[in-house]
């Protein structure tokens, strides 16, 4: 069965090229552009690795962590936490529960890596 | 005094010691005296009972011989006492008796007394029984006086024996009591020796001291004698050199000297005053003064009164006003400044006057030198008397504070300006710590003043004692930091911002990177369709540039972590070779597609010592990646070594090599080198800046050497201990 990704970035062409890599990469794929899109497709879609960008609008990526680790039926999913920011960003991922990290700047196939790493 | 009283000591011991002999002796011999005359009278009391019992024994036979006769009992009386006694008399003379020739006299006696006793019991008993005849038979046997002469003689015998005893005791006994005698004369003779000879010594002694304190004050009063003599030549000495003093003090005086009579004649003139005025001690002798002493006014060039007439008059001290012109005889001048003082007599009476003046040209000079070098000095400066008030100010003072010089002058420093300097912080500077400490430095002091604002100053200060007087001058310089701070300040926002800037610049130019990255990986791994060879390299052209530029996003931000200290380190313990193959391993890529030989040379069982891990490679990565750059041909090496306390690493290439003049620019930021044609490299002119901060924070160093053609190498010591970062 193949595998479902949610991908949350404010950045229309992050979220454009890194959703295509993914699909092609043979993912399942949805993007959000803010925090509670995020929020909503993670509880309507189900998916199974959820990657998430800091600054979101509406309401931040570890903000969504959070709520999501809290929910019975959702904090089973690995999360990912993306930032530019990279000197708070593994901060931001320990506080807020995330699976792991990656700084902004990686290259596509950093990104592929550490989507296998947690659901192959 | 000391031998006195050894005399003294000894003397007192000596009679002390003298003192016990004779008592022990007169007691010896008084206990002598006692026990012969204790065995005298015992000797008595032994002759006493040895007679009273013979006495007794005659009577109890004088007794029985009446009883005999008559047959009347009364008589048996002195017989029956006799009876009832004898043996325990005879006893009590044996235990005393103590000559054993005596004791056998008494012995002897025992059994005749015994018989006799018989004897008579016998006689009586018969006459009792009225046996007259048989009793007077008995009598007649002559038994009873045989056997009382018999007694007779032991008692004779014992009598003779202890008479002779008592003899010799008498004799013991006056011998002892001469002997007695003889030592209680010797004492006395003694007593009186002593007596005579402690008199006589401490006579002599006192005698003696006497004679010693009579010498001494003699002596002493000698030596007051010739201390006072001595003081009298002193004094006489001091007296000649004082007016030898005064002549030569009034020849050499720094100040010209001219005194008058109370006529105002001129009586002398020290050397200065002669070349002052241009008279000599003779030719003016005996002048008016004025006539000598020719002074004008400096401005009006009018004749000044001369202060002689008044101090003569009143008797009081004068000074002359400023700018006072001498116009000697010769007709040149001096500016000067004197004081005229009256000379009086023990009485009080005015006798003449002292006027001293001296040459203040070179003084004014002086002055004028001090302001103007003040003047010029940009920082503004102010000097102020012992009471805090105004003595000059530089013009830069005037001008920065809007002050003007007439209000200045005199004023309370705290006064100037309307009292706008009445400021409590330059209270507590020249108040309290300047009394203390003479000096006070770099104090900054914010002041509001009405005229010019708000201003920050800078004060420095210094206590200058004057060389003559006790009066002090405070010399305040007052720096206006006002803007100085300001711009500083700026300057601190400045740099905040352009970290800020950095940063923020830096981090959003990654997300941008990323998307290009992205995009171009999906095209040029096909996964949009195929690419063909000529694609494939003009993307690969576009992707190594974004690398590049990736690094060199990295690098600023490193570079500006190092800038504001904000990079971290990560020291713990690692293996130095272990490093240096993974990083060999990573670049060999690269090397082998320059067709470089990349050599390692690491010396074995290295010890682990602690340095950042990824911060180490990223530095060996750095001058590897350099290394191959610089190197068209031959080999580059990766080489460790242990020295001392330190390991070497070392990069080598056989590359185009450095000029020595560049050399110094290597690790500087922002510096690139050329390659040999004057082209750029693709580097970002921070990697070899950013390796050394990274070498100087493991307390490592760097350098460079390099021959141009031969080849460059990059070296570092990492030390085996490090300290506490």
């Amino acid at each position: 069965m193949t595998k479902k990704i949610l991908f949350a970035d404010d950045e229309a062409d992050l979220l454009l090229v890194s959703l295509l890599r993914l699909k092609k990469t043979g993912y399942e794929v949805f993007g959000a552009v803010d925090g509670q899109e995020a929020l909503d497709l993670a509880r309507q879609k189900m998916p199974d690795l959820i990657i998430l960008d800091v600054y979101l609008p509406v309401m931040k990526g570890d903000e969504v962590v959070t709520i999501l680790k809290k929910d019975e039926k959702l904090k089973h999913i690995p999360i990912i936490l993306i930032s530019a920011d990279t000197e708070t960003l593994e901060g931001r991922a320990w506080a807020s529960g995330a699976d792991g990290y990656l700084a902004k700047g990686f290259a596509s196939g950093e990104l592929v890596a550490m989507v296998k790493k947690h659901i192959g | 005094m000391k031998n006195t009283n050894k005399i003294v000591a000894s003397f007192t011991g000596v009679v002390l010691l003298i003192a016990v002999v004779v008592a022990v002796v007169s007691f010896r011999a008084f206990s002598r005296v006692t026990e012969t005359a204790e065995a005298r009278k015992h000797t008595f009391v032994l002759l006493n009972s040895a007679n009273e019992l013979m006495s007794a024994l005659i009577d109890a036979e004088t007794g029985q011989r009446g009883y005999l006769l008559t047959g009347d009992k009364a008589f048996l009386e002195p017989y029956l006492a006799v009876r009832s006694r004898i043996s325990v008399d005879l006893k009590a003379l044996r235990q005393l008796c103590l000559i054993i020739a005596a004791q056998k006299h008494l012995d002897a006696l025992a059994p005749l007394i015994e018989a006799k006793l018989a004897y008579l019991s016998y006689n009586i008993e018969l006459r009792r029984n009225d046996n007259m005849t048989a009793a007077l038979a008995s009598v007649r046997g002559g038994q009873g006086k045989r056997l009382m002469d018999s007694i007779r003689t032991e008692m004779s015998s014992f009598i003779r024996i202890e008479e002779g005893a008592l003899a010799q005791r008498d004799a013991q006994f006056q011998s002892n009591v001469r002997y007695l005698f003889v030592v209680i004369v010797t004492t006395s003779l003694l007593a009186l020796l002593f007596a005579f000879l402690f008199v006589y010594f401490i006579n002599r002694e006192t005698q003696y001291r006497l004679k010693n304190l009579v010498h001494l004050e003699t002596q002493h009063l000698l030596l007051i004698q010739e201390e006072t003599n001595k003081q009298l030549q002193q004094a006489n000495v001091t007296l000649q050199i004082s007016e030898e003093k005064l002549a030569v003090t009034l020849n050499s005086i720094g100040d010209a000297v001219m005194t008058t009579d109370t006529e105002g004649h001129v009586t002398l003139l020290n050397p200065l005053a002669e070349q002052l005025t241009g008279w000599t001690q003779e030719e003016a002798t005996g002048r008016p003064v004025e006539e000598i002493f020719h002074i004008i006014n400096e401005e009006t060039r009018q004749p000044v009164t001369i202060p002689v007439r008044k101090t003569l008059v009143d008797g009081t001290t004068q000074g002359l006003a400023n700018h006072t012109v001498l116009i000697a005889r010769s007709g040149s001048e001096c500016a000067i400044a004197d004081s005229c003082a009256p000379i009086c007599n023990r009485n009080g009476q005015v006798v003449g006057v002292v006027l001293v003046f001296r040459n203040v040209t070179e003084e004014y000079a002086a002055r004028e030198y001090a302001e103007s070098i003040i003047n010029t000095v940009r920082e503004p400066l102010i000097a102020l008397d012992q009471d805090l008030r105004v003595v000059s100010a530089s013009r830069s003072f005037y001008e920065a504070f809007k002050v003007n010089p007439k209000e200045t002058v005199g004023q309370l420093v705290y006064d100037l300006g309307n009292k706008q300097w009445d400021i409590p912080k330059l209270r507590e500077l020249l108040e309290t710590i300047l009394p203390e400490k003479t000096t006070f430095d770099n104090y900054e002091v914010e002041h509001n003043f009405a005229d010019i604002g708000k201003r920050i100053m800078l004060l420095n200060a210094r206590q200058i004692k004057r060389r003559l007087g006790k009066e002090r001058i405070i010399l305040l310089a007052i720096e206006d930091i006002t803007e100085r701070k300001a711009s500083e300040e700026a300057l601190t926002k400045l740099t905040k911002m352009k970290s800020k800037f950095t940063s923020m610049v830096s981090h959003e130019l990654r997300s941008p990177l990323a998307v290009i990255i992205g995009a171009l990986d999906i095209v040029s791994e096909g996964l949009t369709g195929s690419v063909n060879d000529e694609q494939k390299e003009i993307l690969g052209i576009a992707k190594g540039n974004i690398d590049r530029l990736g690094r060199l996003i990295n690098n600023v931000l490193d570079f500006q972590k190092i800038e504001s200290g904000k990079m971290e380190f990560d020291i713990r313990e690692n293996d130095l070779n272990e490093v240096l193959t993974e990083v060999h391993k990573s670049m060999s890529i690269l090397s082998k597609k320059k067709g470089l030989d990349l050599r390692m040379e690491l010396e074995e069982g290295l010890p682990k010592i602690k340095f950042d891990r990824d911060k180490l490679i990223q530095v060996l990565t750095n001058l590897v990646s350099n290394a191959i750059n610089n190197a068209e041909r031959g080999s580059v090496t990766l080489a460790s070594k242990k020295e001392n306390d330190v390991v070497h690493i070392r990069v080598q290439d056989t590359g185009i090599g450095i000029p020595a003049e560049d050399i110094p620019r290597l690790f500087q930021p922002f510096e690139q080198m050329n390659d040999s044609k004057g082209r750029k490299k693709g580097g970002t002119g921070l990697g070899l800046a950013i390796s050394k901060e990274i070498i100087l924070a493991h307390q490592g160093k760097i350098w460079a050497e390099s021959e141009v053609g031969k080849g460059s190498t990059f070296q570092f010591t990492l030390p085996l201990k490090i300290g506490s970062l």
